[in-house]
């Protein structure tokens, strides 16, 4: 190698190792390095407990599913809403036809009917889809629009709700203030209520990284590229800890596979997944798509930091996983992680 | 042909001349009606929002309320950050991509052409040296997409080309860039009358190379990843309107041209008002019939004159449906 080769492959390298922006994923480093927590981070977990999670058959969307949710009530262990203001976060990142990207009304009308039977004194539908600007479109062509109108509910478009800045605990992103909508900020409780997908940077989209949505379009864009580029692992627990969720109802009666979440295709699963533990939902979830919760690796750190993610931990009541486990084609990513890395080094 | 008209008239799809006439007048008082001391709110009775009061300030601007447009330029002067740039509320952290359609609602509104040039002379210098500092930050704010030791290694390794790769601007400061904010950060540098000098005309024409490249397989853009981890991505109508609204000095290239295949191709009987909004002055900005587009939008219209709660978007369909009512195109380039 000549001065002249060298030189060259120095700036080829260097321009790529020094290449500051990916385009919608996480940073290669943030995904596959794995983040050491304080024992203070660690104690503010609800893991010294059991979780209790509630796999709920539902084959289709035409049957009650509050029905069959409400014979499970009782022993889930769930929130009192009582005289609470409760927004339920359905997922609407963006309308694609043939693609079964958003949660279907259907079920979000039954979390609605759940929220409504914890006790809830106001119901609010909110969102904010993170890659389209067009709300009332994704409203309409989700079916989410007729039936909020349909329950009389009020839809805050959280992409364009007013904000406020709020400091973020722990800040495993580095980002120590961020600002969200005071929607979300002045709720009681805040329900997440997604679709169960595979995801090409994250492995797998479940009730956690649905609270990206929360996160207002009308500061960070569409889509919310800051996040993304502080890392999408360490915003997802980020998220956690300043919303706080406290319920989770997962659409899993159709849910994503292959390349998510947006372009995969649909499979039939059968299920509602309900819980308080958003990282037992999740990890229960994951269990049932035959992925290994390893591969994932804010699942790690949701296990530290945020629930219980152990198998031991969980008491999965209604259909046991084993009965509804099938195995989901992952996304390219999962499959080869050099994927994401080389992706972030093309900026593509 | 009379015949297809007449079927389309009791469809609801065409409306007279006045119709149209009406809906206009209607909106601009909507509007109007939003305006509390210079700014507008997204969704009414929010708080200001910056982007919304520069789209509705466009709007208002050719229907004889100058007082309202002058109390906006206030604002929006008033708001600026100390880095030239907007936030999306005054307060709200650092500027962001509310910049842009921030900076083309005061270079237009206050340009001879616009009405809302009113006020004293020292008003004026003043909002001209927000022009010049808001400019400033767009040429700031660009994303840089190599680190400086890269930058510096590919200078001198290629010397000035080695620098010349496209880019475009982000939503938010040193971040990647996306299609949506540098459509806005263009048309602020091409409205009312493009920025000509050799410094802006290799930003623009970096900027549109970004564009360009970053077309979807089949024609139109979708918000900036066309591909991704091995997948192509489809398009969408509002974004391949923006797009083609930056793109109008290139008509002839073949994204445009598929770009423009791909609206056409779209049916339009279920758009919503953003999308009718946005494909209307895309197409009429590159000479393509529209009127029935814009009927179907005035279709839309609601009682209280409103396009539906977000103010911004009624602000679009009023720039929409004054292309028919004055046969002049607010986001046309005037080169074109």
């Amino acid at each position: 190698m000549d001065r002249r080769e060298f030189l060259a492959a120095t700036a080829a390298a260097l321009a790529a190792s020094s290449c500051t922006h990916s385009k919608s994923g996480s940073s290669d480093k943030d995904s596959f390095v794995l983040t050491e927590f304080t024992p203070a981070q660690q104690a503010k977990r609800r893991a010294d407990k059991q979780s209790t999670v509630g796999l709920i058959g539902c084959d289709s969307y035409d049957g009650d599913i509050f029905a069959a949710i409400k014979k499970e009530v009782e022993s889930m262990q769930l929130p009192n809403f009582r005289g609470k203001r409760v927004v339920l976060k359905p997922n609407m990142v963006e309308i694609e036809e043939g693609h079964p990207i958003t949660t279907n009304p259907a079920v979000l009308a039954a979390a609605v009917k759940l929220v409504d039977y914890l006790g809830a004194s106001e119901i609010i539908i909110a969102e904010g889809p993170g890659h389209m600007r067009d709300t009332e479109m994704v409203l309409a062509r989700s079916g989410i629009g007729a039936m909020v109108k349909k329950l009389g509910l009020r839809f805050v478009d959280l992409n364009l709700d007013d904000i406020e800045a709020v400091q973020t605990p722990d800040s495993f992103t580095g980002l120590h203030e961020v600002y969200m909508p005071k929607t979300i900020m002045a709720a009681d409780a805040v329900v997440s209520v997604p679709k169960l997908k595979t995801h090409h940077w994250v492995g797998v989209t479940c009730s956690m990284k649905n609270l990206f949505g929360t996160v207002p379009g009308r500061k960070y864009g569409w889509p919310k590229n800051l996040l993304h580029q502080k890392g999408i692992t360490k915003w997802i627990i980020d998220l956690q800890h300043i919303v706080r969720p406290q319920l989770a109802v997962v659409d899993a009666i159709i849910a994503m596979e292959g390349d998510g979440p947006i372009n995969g295709t649909a499979k039939h699963t059968g299920f509602v997944v309900i819980g308080s533990d958003l990282a037992a939902v999740d990890a229960t979830c994951i269990r049932t798509m035959e992925i290994a919760i390893e591969a994932i690796p804010y699942m790690y750190m949701a296990g530290q930091v945020v629930g219980n993610i152990d198998e031991h931990a969980i008491n999965v009541i209604g259909r046991s996983i084993a009965s509804v486990r099938q195995p989901f084609v992952k996304p390219a990513t999962l499959l080869d992680p050099s994927l994401i890395a080389n992706a972030t080094r093309q900026s593509s | 042909m009379a015949d297809a008209e007449d079927l389309d008239k009791a469809r609801g799809l065409v409306s007279s001349a006045d119709t149209v006439s009406r809906a206009y007048k209607k909106v601009i008082s909507y509007i109007g009606n939003h305006f509390h001391d210079g700014s507008c709110p997204y969704i009414a009775g929010h708080a200001p929002s910056t982007e919304a009061t520069a789209w509705c300030a466009m709007a208002l601007r050719n229907a004889n309320q100058a007082t309202v447009m002058g109390h906006a330029v206030a604002w929006l002067v008033s708001t600026q950050n100390k880095d030239g740039g907007w936030s999306t509320a005054p307060g709200a952290g650092r500027s962001d991509w509310t910049s842009g359609p921030a900076t083309l609602a005061l270079r237009v509104i206050t340009s001879d052409d616009g009405d809302g040039g009113t006020g004293s002379n020292s008003q004026r210098a003043a909002t001209q040296r927000s022009i010049e500092r808001a400019l400033a930050y767009m040429f700031d704010s660009r994303t840089e997409f190599y680190g400086s030791l890269a930058r510096l290694l590919l200078f001198a390794y290629k010397g000035a080309s080695g620098l010349d790769y496209s880019r475009g601007w982000p939503w938010t400061r040193d971040c990647y860039h996306w299609i949506e904010p540098t459509v806005y950060a263009l048309l602020a540098l091409k409205l009312p009358s493009r920025l000509n000098s050799g410094l802006y005309d290799e930003i623009i024409g970096r900027a549109e190379q970004f564009i360009i490249e970053n077309e979807c397989k089949g024609g139109g853009w979708n918000h900036g990843n066309m591909y991704c981890l091995k997948f192509y991505l489809p398009a969408f109508v509002v974004t391949t309107s923006e797009a083609l609204l930056a793109l109008q000095e290139t008509p002839e290239s073949v994204g445009v041209k598929s770009a423009l295949d791909f609206l056409v191709r779209k049916e339009p009987t279920d758009f919503t008002a953003m999308e009718y909004a946005w494909s209307i002055l895309a197409l009429n900005a590159h000479g393509k019939s529209t009127d029935k587009l814009v009927n179907s939008l005035v279709s839309h219209q609601n009682a209280d004159g409103s396009f539906g709660l977000n103010l911004m978007v009624t602000a679009l369909a009023t720039l929409a449906i004054e292309t028919a009512v004055t046969n002049r195109n607010p986001l046309k380039y005037k080169t074109v």
